[in-house]
C-alpha cells in the first residue's frame, strides 16, 4: 500500500487525514498537501464556523482548479495539467458548506474508461500518449468558472468552455458558440462590460500561423461577433483588459518553439519585446500594436480611459519562470527557488502617440480582482500577496491596492497559510472580500470573509473543514440565499 | 477490387515475398456511426506531402465505431495511409475558424504528435499480407 492508498483508506475518518500527511511528509515541503489532488468528487460537508456569517452575506463561491493529479499510477508534473474540479462554498442561514465535483470533460470520461492518462498534459509528456486530433483532446477545464445567462462556464484556455449547472455542479456539455468556433480556444478570463456582455480572447499560438481570436457574447449567451487576428509572434496570452471602447491584449515574451509539451515549448525570450495589442470593441479591429519591454503577465486588473489615455494594471513577472519552473515544482511538491514574484504595475497607453508607460506600484501580488459593478473606473484592486516571503511562493496575505497611488491595506495570515484568489462581494452596508485558503500546518481548507474597507483588522469570519482540497485558480461569487443549492442535496 | 474464387483459393500464395499483398486497414475509435471513412494510400514522400497520385483511394460507409477495410494486391513497397472520417459527407476534412480539424482523422503507425507526420514516420513496409492499425484521433 503506498502513501496515497493509505491516506485514502483513512477516508472514513477525515480528522485523521492530517496526521499521515504530516508524519510521512519528512523531507518534502509542508505545503505539499495542497497539491496531493483528489481521486473523485468531494461530497457535501459542513464547515466549522469561527465568528459569524454577516446577515447581508449569502450566496455561493464557485472555484475551479486542477484536481485530479494521478491516474493508473502516473502523476502530472505541472500545475496546469490536472483535470479540473468545481468547488462550491455555500453561505446561508445554516452556515457554510462545501462540495467539489470534477468537470466531466470528454478527456476525463475517456481516461476514466481507459484507467490511465491517454493524452499529454500542458506540461507533462507521457511516452505512450495518444496523438491528439487538436488542442481540444487535452481540455481539462481547470482554470476558472464564470457565470453566463443562468449557467456557469468552466474555463480552460486552449479549448472550449464547458457548461456547468450552478445548482448541481453537473457538467451539461461543451459550450457551442457557432460551427466555425467549434474547438477554438476560449480563454479563462472573459470580462464583462457595464451592460453584462461578455468579451474574451482565444489564444492560438500553436497553429501554422500564430493567431488570436476575439469574442463578443451578448449577456443572453448568443455570439455577437468573433474575429481572427494574425499575431507577429506566438507569445503566451492568458488574460486581457476591457475598457469602455477598447480591448487590450498583451503578447507576452514567452514564445512558442520546439519541445515535448506546450509548457516546454513556451520559452522565455528576453530579446522579444512584448506587444500591447489595442482592439476597437465596436468591430474587433486592431487599432495599435505598441511594444513594451519583455515581460510575462498572467493577470490584469480592470481598465479605464481618460482623454487620450488608456490605463490598467497587471501583475508582471520579470520572466516566465513562474510557468516553466514554479508551477512545475509546485505540482511536483518540491521545494526550490521557484521564480520572482509578480509586481503590480500600471500601464498607461497614449493611443494617438502609439506609446505606453509601465510604472511599478511597489507591491508583489497575484490574482487581482475588483468591484465588477464599476468595471471601467480606476478603483481598488484586491489580490493575494506575500509571495516573496512565503514557503511555497504562493500568497499568504490578502491585499487592497490603490492603482493610482500604490497605497495598500493588507492582512497576512502568516506562515502555513496559502490564500486563494480573493473576490470582492458588495453587501448592503459593508463590502466584503471572500477567499478560500489552505492551512497546511493544520491540514484544513477553509474560507474567510473580511471587511473590504478594513483588511488589516483581519477576517470577520473563518470556516474550515477537516479535509484538504486541491489549491486552485479562479472563480466567481453569486449572491443570494437559496435553500436548494448544490450542497444541500 | 472484387476477389475471384481463384484468388481466394490461392490467397496464401500472396504471402510469399515479392508477390502482391493484401493490406487490411483496421480503423478504430470512430467518433460517431455516420458518414463515410475516406482513405488515401501513397508510396512516395512527394505524393504523400502533395496529396496527389494515391496508389489507392477509397471510401466506405461507417457502420460501427471500428471497421476493417482490405486493400487488395498491393505490390511490395513502403506505404503511408491518410484517412479521415467524413461525418457530414461533404468530401472534406472540416476545420474550424483557426484551421484545426473538427472531424476525425488518422495516419498509419498512428504517427504525428503535433500535426501530420512525415511520410517516413507514417510508412509501413508491405512484403506480405499486412494489417495496419489506425486509431482515428
Amino acid at each position: 500500500m503506498n502513501r496515497r492508498e493509505f491516506i485514502q483508506a483513512l477516508g472514513a475518518c477525515p480528522a485523521l487525514q492530517a496526521l499521515p500527511h504530516m508524519a510521512l511528509a519528512a523531507g518534502s515541503p509542508a505545503w505539499k498537501l495542497g497539491f496531493d489532488g483528489v481521486s473523485g468528487d468531494l461530497s457535501p460537508l459542513s464547515l466549522k464556523v469561527q465568528g459569524a456569517v454577516p446577515e447581508d452575506f449569502s450566496g455561493r463561491l464557485y472555484r475551479n482548479g486542477p484536481a485530479l493529479y494521478e491516474r493508473g499510477g502516473r502523476r502530472y508534473q505541472h500545475w496546469f495539467d490536472p483535470d479540473g474540479m468545481i468547488q462550491c462554498y455555500e453561505f446561508g442561514p445554516k452556515g457554510v458548506t462545501h462540495q467539489g465535483r470534477l468537470v466531466r470533460t470528454a478527456k476525463l470520461q475517456q481516461e476514466e474508461r481507459a484507467g490511465r492518462f491517454l493524452f499529454d498534459g500542458a506540461g507533462t509528456h507521457f511516452a505512450d500518449a495518444l496523438p491528439a486530433r487538436s488542442n481540444e483532446d487535452g481540455n481539462v477545464a481547470n482554470i476558472s468558472i464564470q457565470p453566463l445567462n443562468g449557467e456557469l462556464l468552466a474555463l480552460w484556455e486552449a479549448g472550449s468552455a464547458h457548461r456547468i449547472d450552478p445548482q448541481t455542479l453537473e457538467t451539461l456539455g461543451v459550450k457551442h458558440w457557432s460551427d466555425e468556433l467549434k474547438g477554438v480556444p476560449f480563454s479563462a478570463h472573459p470580462h464583462f462590460d457595464d451592460n453584462g456582455d461578455l468579451w474574451n480572447i482565444g489564444s492560438v499560438p500553436f497553429g501554422a500561423r500564430p493567431m488570436l481570436v476575439l469574442y463578443h457574447v451578448a449577456k443572453d449567451g448568443t455570439l455577437r461577433n468573433a474575429r481572427l487576428h494574425q499575431l507577429e509572434f506566438p507569445g503566451y496570452m492568458h488574460d486581457f483588459v476591457l475598457t469602455p471602447r477598447y480591448l487590450v491584449a498583451l503578447n507576452n515574451s514567452a514564445v512558442l518553439g520546439a519541445g515535448d509539451t506546450f509548457v516546454d515549448r513556451m520559452r522565455w525570450n528576453p530579446s522579444q519585446p512584448s506587444q500591447l495589442l489595442v482592439f476597437d470593441r465596436s468591430d474587433l479591429s486592431l487599432q495599435a500594436t505598441i511594444e513594451v519591454p519583455a515581460t510575462f503577465v498572467f493577470h490584469f486588473g480592470n481598465g479605464w480611459e481618460q482623454g487620450r489615455e488608456i490605463s490598467f494594471t497587471g501583475c508582471a513577472y520579470p520572466d516566465a519562470r513562474i510557468m516553466s519552473d514554479g508551477m512545475r515544482l509546485l505540482a511536483q511538491q518540491q521545494s526550490g527557488a521557484y521564480h520572482t514574484g509578480a509586481e503590480l504595475v500600471r500601464y498607461t497607453i497614449d493611443l494617438p502617440a502609439r506609446a505606453a508607460r509601465v510604472e511599478p506600484l511597489g507591491v508583489v501580488m497575484e490574482f487581482p480582482g475588483f468591484d465588477q459593478r464599476q468595471p471601467f473606473r480606476a478603483q481598488t484592486l484586491y489580490g493575494s500577496a506575500g509571495q516573496e516571503r512565503s514557503e511555497s511562493s504562493l500568497g499568504s496575505a490578502v491585499v487592497a491596492v490603490d492603482p493610482l497611488t500604490g497605497k495598500q491595506d493588507r492582512f497576512d495570515y502568516g506562515d502555513g497559510v496559502v490564500v486563494e484568489e480573493p473576490l470582492f462581494v458588495p453587501g448592503k452596508g459593508n463590502n466584503y472580500l471572500v477567499h478560500s485558503y489552505l492551512d497546511y500546518r493544520a491540514g484544513r481548507t477553509g474560507v474567510a470573509l473580511l471587511d473590504a474597507q478594513r483588511l488589516a483588522s483581519g477576517p470577520l469570519m473563518r470556516a474550515e473543514m477537516d479535509r484538504v482540497t486541491p489549491l486552485g485558480f479562479h472563480g466567481c461569487f453569486l449572491p443570494g440565499a437559496d435553500a436548494s443549492g448544490p450542497n444541500s442535496a | 477490387m472484387k476477389r475471384t474464387i481463384a484468388g481466394l483459393l490461392f490467397s496464401s500464395l500472396y504471402a510469399l515475398p515479392g508477390a502482391a499483398a493484401d493490406v487490411t486497414l483496421a480503423v478504430s475509435n470512430i467518433e460517431a456511426v455516420q458518414g463515410e471513412l475516406r482513405w488515401l494510400v501513397f508510396d512516395s514522400a512527394e505524393d504523400y506531402a502533395a496529396d496527389r497520385n494515391p496508389v489507392v483511394a477509397g471510401r466506405s460507409r461507417v457502420q460501427a465505431d471500428a471497421m476493417a477495410v482490405t486493400l487488395h494486391d498491393l505490390p511490395p513497397g513502403n506505404y503511408a495511409v491518410k484517412l479521415f472520417h467524413d461525418a457530414n459527407q461533404n468530401g472534406e476534412l472540416d476545420t474550424n475558424m483557426v484551421g484545426l480539424p473538427t472531424e476525425g482523422y488518422g495516419f498509419s503507425n498512428n504517427a504525428g504528435r503535433f500535426g501530420p507526420p512525415d511520410f517516413d514516420d507514417a510508412a509501413v513496409e508491405v512484403q506480405a499480407d499486412t494489417r495496419i492499425d489506425v486509431r482515428v484521433r
